[in-house]
């Protein structure tokens, strides 16, 4: 996202960490999007799937998606790209 | 059973109660003390206007027809949320930097400020809002009417229109005094924020309350009420995957792209860090609002008889119960969803209508040399809101009344909402691709537009309603493949998916086609690059050069958008980060930036840059100038941040220095002249005194003649007198040997008494008085301070040359400082001279006729200097104009 002309190559240990925090932020939509598709291959079962079991395992996912991003919140800022 | 009146009394205290929180708010925030007004907590509560009262009732009845798939609705938001760092991140960013007001501004900024577009978007935002407001009506009146219908007068079609009427009339009330009395140049609202936060909670508990109740009173616990969806009527399994999909991209986009969300999501966003807090808070809020939406659908099916409204489920069950105290709190649960949707989206609206459509128009229509008084845009802005948010409730009503009500209008939701999606490419089209073009914005939203009007806007009026029966199903004319549900003879599809998936193709494939074979504009390509890399261009480049626009034009200006006070503080400022003092700084290409970007956050971007693009007279940017951009930038680059500050240091100094230069070349040609004059000053009286005193001794004068004689002496040494000691009361100033008596006393009596002096009883020149409302009482040399008055009023009187002179006299106050401006009705001091008036020896005129020696405003400046406060000439009031600003510790507030 940003221009090579302004980063390093290489980063010491903590910025590193950083940077694959910020990758985990930008995966956690997509890891979303993959779950809450799974249901549908459901439909062609030969026993059909419950309600039941579909609302258990949406909300599920849905509070799985809420802890991740609330743990990895704190490890991602906006601060230290700011402009100088 | 709880009577009608009850409710219409509670629903009053609770509107009360919200009226009460939004005061405290904005009272708190005009304190300056509202710190926990900004926390990330009320952020993430104010994104809930998400839920209306279509999620509120409507999940219910959602779940109740097709089982889960309501979940997507709050699915496709929660995926936008936890992903904040790709979109949101970006856009609170460009929002915070740009000064953006609404989404229509951020597409017409992006895309070269253009006005077209934002009128684009301004009128399908407001075509597909207007449903959607309706709608939120609708829910409100059928709540009342189940109470009306439980207490035994149900309500016929005229209750529930009187009733839609008056909702409508509330909520415009409120959002006109909460949503237009920010006269600052920015567009939060910290009244309408706070209460809409209360009314997250307070909608989120009603539906928590409800699903305990329901899941732990009725069904008896978790694993009984599994049991009883799958005995239920939506036990099996089996979605369309199709709309699984559409209808989590239509949620997650509409998230983004309706206005009242990015109203709040960007422009009410006062904190980039609150994202970090929202990105999990907002999804567990959502989650937490659809966790009992079955379990209360599934009880609702097995306890009410079949013909029960499913949409008023919430209601329902628990008045069947009997429990008038939780339906109560399920009533207004409902009610806080419905308002506080309604109010962001109007006032969201309304800024919109206002400055891309209202605006425009209103300043085009006035280009001739009218009488331009300072605020008076402000003025028209602050009405043309307040008539918008009157119109588009009016709109919303007239929608509600027109469609009759009914279920026609439940189904809208989701067309509405397609509506709003179509700015989505152009959105995310702007901010993360710079070859984007208006031309291709415009096609986009023109073509996605017309797709969407067609397959399901128009259809959703019911069949035969616009489009004829025969039209939808053979198409237009006969056209088969234009069946508004069919394109391209594609039919079997659900209608949603269908009209979802042709309009977004052809909104992008138009958008993308219209941008590459385009060619954008200088404009466009510089906001492109600072849209695209916001997190790289901290330096920016600049939309304007050197320009020959006068400061004092510029700031006239301003004063006609964001009013005296403000416009005056921000010159103040910008003169103060320049090294210079007074009101006038240095046109620079960057104080024309930051004066495009102070405005932008009042009028919009299109018109900030209209409106100084006038001044300037087309000094905008050129192809050339971007390409010299590009090379500067490059170059500061290579300097360090430590020289890039000393070079700003040093271009402090050159500026201070050449300024200072300057003002002595002007005071050594004017102290020669004042030395010839002083001199001629001295020597007129001393040659009269002497030949009269040799006169009076030489020849014997008669009394009549002695008489005259010694009178013209007397008045001769007294002008020399005067001349002596003005001389000596600025050198005594000036060395500080001066002793102050300090005083108690008010400050409208000591400008009584500076006016009854200065005019000598004389009518010779009007003077307004324009005091404070609360009388000001002041601790300082008032002697001193009177002095200073006397002589501007004095000066007022002998330099003004209106024809009926006049002078204002007039106090201002912003709470930190406290100031008494004197303005004349004459043709004011010329830009060269203001620099030098407070020099000594200064004389603008020279005209003899004030027979001072140029020391009175030296001699003002002196004392005020003395007594800590401070003179300044204050340019752009149509006259001369001077602004004393008291010394602070010495205004001791109001008795």
């Amino acid at each position: 996202m940003t221009p090579p002309s302004k980063n390093a190559v290489f980063l010491a240990k903590g910025s590193y960490r950083k940077r694959r925090m910020r990758d985990f932020a930008r995966a956690v939509p997509l890891f979303g999007v993959v779950l809450l598709l799974i249901p549908l291959l459901w439909n062609d079962l030969s026993e059909p799937a419950s309600t039941s079991g579909a609302v258990v395992y949406v909300f599920c996912v849905w509070v799985f998606l809420i802890i991740l991003a609330a743990g990895i919140s704190r490890a991602v800022t906006t601060d230290q790209d700011k402009a100088p | 059973m709880v009577t009608f009146n009850v409710l219409i009394a509670v629903a009053l205290a609770y509107v009360a109660f919200l009226f009460a929180v939004a005061f405290l708010a904005e009272r708190r925030a005009a304190e300056g003390q509202g710190g926990w007004l900004h926390s990330p907590i009320v952020y993430t509560l104010s994104l809930s206007i998400y839920c209306t009262a279509w999620t509120f009732y409507g999940a219910v009845g959602f779940a109740a027809r097709s089982g889960l798939e309501f979940v997507t609705i709050y699915l496709g938001p929660t995926l936008v949320m936890v992903g904040w760092w790709w979109v949101l991140r970006r856009l609170v960013r460009i929002g915070r930097t740009q000064r953006i007001t609404s989404i229509a501004d951020l597409i017409s900024s992006r895309f070269g400020k253009s006005t077209s577009l934002g009128v684009i978007v301004t009128f399908m935002a407001v075509v597909a809002a207007t449903p959607y407001i309706a709608l939120q009506l609708q829910s409100v009146t059928l709540s009342f009417g189940v109470f009306a219908e439980a207490g035994g007068q149900p309500w016929g079609p005229d209750e529930l229109t009187g009733g839609a009427f008056w909702v409508a009339i509330g909520l415009a009330i409120f959002t006109v005094l909460f949503g237009t009395r920010n006269l600052d140049a920015n567009e939060r609202h910290h009244g309408i924020v706070m209460a809409i936060a209360v009314e997250a909670a307070v909608k989120l508990l009603a539906l928590l309350a409800v699903g305990v109740f329901v899941v732990w009173g009725i069904a008896g616990g978790p694993a009984s009420i599994l049991a009883q969806i799958d005995a239920s009527p939506i036990a099996t399994w089996q979605q369309d995957g199709a709309r699984w999909m559409t209808l989590i991209f239509l949620s997650g986009a509409a998230f983004l792209c309706l206005p009242r969300m990015f109203q709040v999501l960007v422009v009410e966003n006062v904190d980039e860090r609150h994202l970090n807090v929202a990105g999990w808070a907002f999804p567990a809020y959502l989650m937490l609002m659809s966790l009992f939406v079955v379990p209360i659908a599934v009880v609702g099916l097995q306890l009410l008889p079949p013909q029960a409204n499913p949409d008023l489920f919430v209601l329902t069950v628990p008045m069947s119960q009997g429990r008038d105290g939780l339906a109560m709190l399920s009533f207004l649960g409902g009610f806080s969803s419905a308002t506080s949707m309604v109010i962001v989206a109007t006032i969201a609206l309304a800024t919109m209508v206002s400055n891309h459509i209202v605006l425009p128009i209103w300043l085009s229509a006035r280009t001739g040399a009218e009488a331009q008084m300072s605020g008076d845009v402000r003025n028209v802005i602050l009405l043309s809101r307040r008539l918008s948010i009157a119109g588009v409730l009016l709109l919303g009503f007239l929608y509600y009344r027109v469609s009759g009500g009914g279920t026609a209008l439940a189904a809208i939701g989701l067309v509405s909402f397609t509506g709003a999606v179509q700015v989505l490419p152009a959105l995310i089209g702007g901010i993360f691709w710079r070859g984007a073009t208006r031309i291709g914005a415009a096609l986009g939203l023109i073509s996605g537009f017309a797709v969407w009007g067609w397959t399901l806007f128009l259809p959703s009026f019911g069949s035969g309603a616009v489009i004829t029966e025969a039209a939808a199903a053979f198409g237009p004319f006969g056209i088969g493949w234009l069946r508004p549900t069919a394109l391209f003879g594609i039919d079997g599809m659900d209608p949603l998916v269908h009209g979802v998936m042709w309009s977004m193709l052809f909104n992008a494939a138009m958008f993308f086609a219209g941008s590459v074979f385009s060619f954008p504009t200088p404009l466009e390509r510089l906001q492109g690059a600072q849209f695209v890399n916001v997190f790289d261009m901290s330096a920016g480049s600049r939309p304007w050069r050197t320009s020959a626009a006068g400061a004092e034009d510029l700031l006239i200006m301003s004063q006609r958008i964001i009013g005296g006070g403000e416009a005056q503080r921000f010159f103040r400022l910008a003169a103060a980060g320049q090294g210079k003092t007074g009101f006038l700084p240095d046109v620079t290409p960057e104080f024309m930036e930051a004066l495009e970007r102070e405005l932008s956050g009042s009028v919009g971007a299109a018109t900030a840059h209209a409106m100084i693009g006038q001044l300037t007279e087309g000094a905008g940017v050129s192809v050339e100038d971007l390409i010299a951009v590009a090379d500067e930038a490059a170059q500061i680059l290579e300097y360090s941040n430590q020289l890039e500050a000393k070079s700003a240091e040093q271009d402090r100094t050159a500026r201070a220095l050449r300024d200072a230069n300057e003002k002595l070349t002007v005071l050594s040609v004017q102290k020669d002249a004042f030395l010839t004059q002083i001199s001629h000053e001295l020597r007129t009286p001393m040659t009269s005194i002497r030949s009269f005193s040799e006169i009076l001794r030489d020849s014997g004068v008669t009394g009549q003649d002695h008489w005259r004689y010694a009178g013209i002496i007397h008045d001769e040494a007294l002008r020399l007198t005067r001349l002596l000691d003005d001389l000596l009361d600025l050198s005594v100033l000036a060395n500080g040997q001066v002793d102050l008596h300090m005083q108690d006393g008010s400050l409208d009596d000591l400008l009584d008494r500076a006016v009854d002096v200065a005019m000598e009883q004389s009518i010779d020149m009007g003077v307004v008085r324009k005091p404070l409302a609360q009388p000001q009482r002041l601790n300082t040399d008032l002697d001193r301070l009177a002095q200073v008055f006397i002589n501007l009023i004095a000066n007022a009187r002998k330099y003004c040359d209106a024809a009926q002179p006049e002078l204002t006299i007039q106090v201002g106050s912003d709470g930190a400082e406290t100031w008494v401006d004197f303005i004349d009705n004459g043709s004011g001091i010329s830009e060269a001279n203001q620099k030098v008036i407070f020099e000594k020896f200064a004389r603008v005129t020279d005209q003899s006729k004030a027979g001072g020696a140029g020391l009175g405003l030296a001699i003002c400046r002196e004392i005020m200097a003395r007594l800590g406060g401070q003179i300044s000439y204050l340019p752009g009031q149509g006259g001369a104009a001077f602004r004393v600003i008291l010394p602070s510790e010495a205004v001791l507030g109001n008795p």
